[in-house]
């Protein structure tokens, strides 16, 4: 047992939050922040007093050496071995190697690009066949798929450019043209021209935070301006578009946007009514969270009742615990995976409407396989799990959870 | 010369791990399974089963394995401990495509395999590259020997001679090299140039 402090009698376990709250990307940080300390007070309402999960949040202002700095307080002097935080993949990627030095374990609450599984991380926020693939499969089936591509010019935007490329192409589309953007460049018109006289039945949108919010306005005035256009007919989709984000955009320009996502705040499921009534209450009527939130709070959740069902915060007890249970979610039923680490998750797919809010078009009939090198496309989600070899038979991943729910 | 779409997918192909079982070997093992890999593994006092039966091979370079010995045609990543350069000198005699640290990590195993993977295709195609353009020149003489044939024959300059030659081979869908053995080898005892030239149907 290597509970860190006695304190009063309980068992006080430090867990890092690790976010920017300033900086670029500081607007849509706070609520991860904010849900990852609500998910760590109900753990410890649940726990009634076995344990304190205490948390011990560091903000990064957006700045990748300050990752690694507070990283290693976090561990070194405050003691975590469990931290929840990371935005993006480029602040992982900086803690990674300090995680695994250390073996300390963080919950990454947010979407990313895939391929990659370390031990050191539990990935309770998308991969692509969760997110991307989903929104191919209907751009291909319901949508006119040629496609114009945005974004800002880093590692999301390339991964997501070039999977919607294969994807596409396989499927019959074609993409229309590929642009990119320095980050932070905020300098779109030329883009917005050149996507009116190309008038793409699709644009992909992968440009971050006010250079997305501008292109957003001005692709919506110039649209608006067009003899022959309407709204509607140019539609942009994107994986990361989020409610928070919408009145940074502002009506109606931010109207009529789809969105995949595994989680949109105008979820009907009584475990979301209850958590935004929760989340408001703690924090104000005028906040709410979305998708990256929400996970964050999912983590600190499981994180919970891991150390709970393990009775230790050694990190591979408590990663083998976290793997032996599924939790009710506000977004579904979350399970993470054995093999990848990852999460089972259930894609949606999303149009933005009036009031900065998002109305749920499709969604999977049950949570969807974690697949993070994208290894079982095109195989029906067929994917064995570990036991597969000594059975000897390529049992599916999904048989196999139906019979985990029913035994748990 | 257009390169071929990198490979980035390797669901299905058949590692084989040449290492003591360790944690280096058993976290390996674990992250290629995530890779839909199927994995065997082989200590190093352990006989390497037979050629053919795996698509990939990672070896501990830390010891002397027998991989010379083994005539082994598959990409091999070498796993390295010691970076000295004696047994990098070791690991490069071998031919190994790529490199993973130890102790493992989840960070590099898949950079490692699209890099063995991809540097070993590109390999086997230059050697049959190299394999058609050394069989060009080994008949270089043949051609010349048509050409002077035709022109002998039909009365026309080289430049003729060897366009009709070039546009009959076309039509036969063979190379022109095969053309001029064949037109050569109406002069000659039968079977004489079969017997080194492989004829149009023995091509894949």
């Amino acid at each position: 047992m290597s509970l860190n402090n006695i304190h009063n009698g309980v068992a006080e376990i430090p867990v890092g939050i690790l976010y920017s709250i300033t900086g670029p990307y500081g607007d849509v940080n706070a609520s991860m922040v904010n849900a990852a300390i609500l998910g760590l007070e109900e753990a410890n309402a649940e726990l009634d007093g076995s344990f304190k999960l205490k948390p011990v949040f560091k903000d990064c202002h957006g700045k990748l050496s300050t990752y690694s700095k507070n990283c290693e307080r976090m561990i070194y002097e405050d003691g975590c071995q469990h931290i929840i935080g990371c935005y993006t993949s480029a602040a992982r990627k900086q803690i990674l190697p300090l995680l695994e030095r250390t073996n300390t374990l963080l919950w990454h609450s947010a979407r990313y690009e895939g391929f990659e599984a370390s031990e050191n991380v539990l990935y309770l926020g998308a991969s692509p066949n969760q997110h991307l693939i989903p929104l191919v499969r209907y751009i291909l089936a319901a949508m006119v798929p040629e496609i114009y591509c945005v974004g800002s010019n880093y590692i999301w935007t390339w991964e997501s450019n070039r999977l919607l490329r294969e994807q596409i192409i396989e499927g019959g589309g074609r993409i229309i043209a590929q642009r990119l953007v320095t980050m932070g460049d905020l300098h779109i018109d030329h883009i917005v021209s050149e996507i009116i006289s190309l008038k793409p039945p699709v644009v992909f949108n992968t440009l971050v935070g006010e250079a997305s919010y501008r292109f957003y306005r001005a692709l919506w005035r110039a649209v608006s301006a067009h003899p022959d256009l309407e709204p509607g007919d140019i539609t942009v989709v994107s994986c990361s578009l989020c409610e928070e984000e919408l009145p940074f955009i502002g009506e109606p320009a931010s109207i009529g946007h789809l969105t995949s996502a595994t989680y949109f705040r105008s979820l009907e499921r009584l475990e979301n009514v209850d958590f935004l009534t929760r989340y408001r209450e703690r924090f104000g009527d005028d906040t709410a969270p979305s998708v990256d939130a929400e996970s964050a709070y999912v983590c600190a959740r499981i994180l919970g009742r891991s150390i709970a069902a393990s009775g230790t915060d050694a990190v591979s007890a408590v990663r083998d615990a976290a793997k032996t249970f599924s939790f009710e979610a506000p977004e579904g039923t979350v399970r993470i995976d054995r093999t990848t680490n990852h999460s089972f998750l259930t894609p949606r797919l999303a149009v933005s409407r009036r009031g900065f809010s998002f109305q749920i078009i499709w969604e999977a009939a049950e949570p969807v396989d974690p697949d993070p090198f994208l290894v079982w496309q095109g195989e029906a989600q067929a994917r064995p799990e570990t036991e597969w070899k000594a059975k000897g038979s390529s049992a599916r991943a999904r048989h196999v959870v139906d019979t985990e729910a029913k035994e748990s | 010369m257009t390169r071929k779409k990198p490979r980035m997918l390797f669901r299905g192909l058949r590692a084989m791990i040449w290492h003591d079982c360790d944690p280096n070997r058993q976290f390996l093992e674990l992250y290629l399974q995530r890779l839909g890999l199927r994995v065997s593994c082989c200590g190093v006092g352990g006989k390497l089963c037979e050629r053919g039966e795996f698509d990939l091979l990672f070896f501990d370079s830390d010891q002397d394995l027998p991989i010379g010995e083994l005539d082994l045609d598959v990409p091999m990543i070498a796993l390295v401990g010691s970076e000295a350069p004696s047994r990098l000198q070791w690991v490069l005699g071998h031919n190994a495509a790529s490199l993973i640290f130890k102790p493992v990590r989840s960070a590099g195993i898949y950079g490692s395999i699209v890099f063995a993977m991809n540097q070993y295709e590109e390999r086997l195609s230059i050697a049959a590259q190299q394999e058609r353009l050394n069989s060009k020149i080994r008949y270089r003489k043949l051609v010349i020997f048509a050409v002077l044939k035709t022109m002998r024959e039909q009365g026309c300059d080289e430049e003729q001679a060897f366009s009709g030659l070039r546009r009959q081979a076309m039509e036969r869908r063979i190379t022109i090299e095969m053309l001029c053995a064949d037109v050569l080898a109406k002069n000659l005892p039968a079977g004489h140039l079969r017997d080194t030239w492989p004829l149009a149907h023995d091509r894949p």
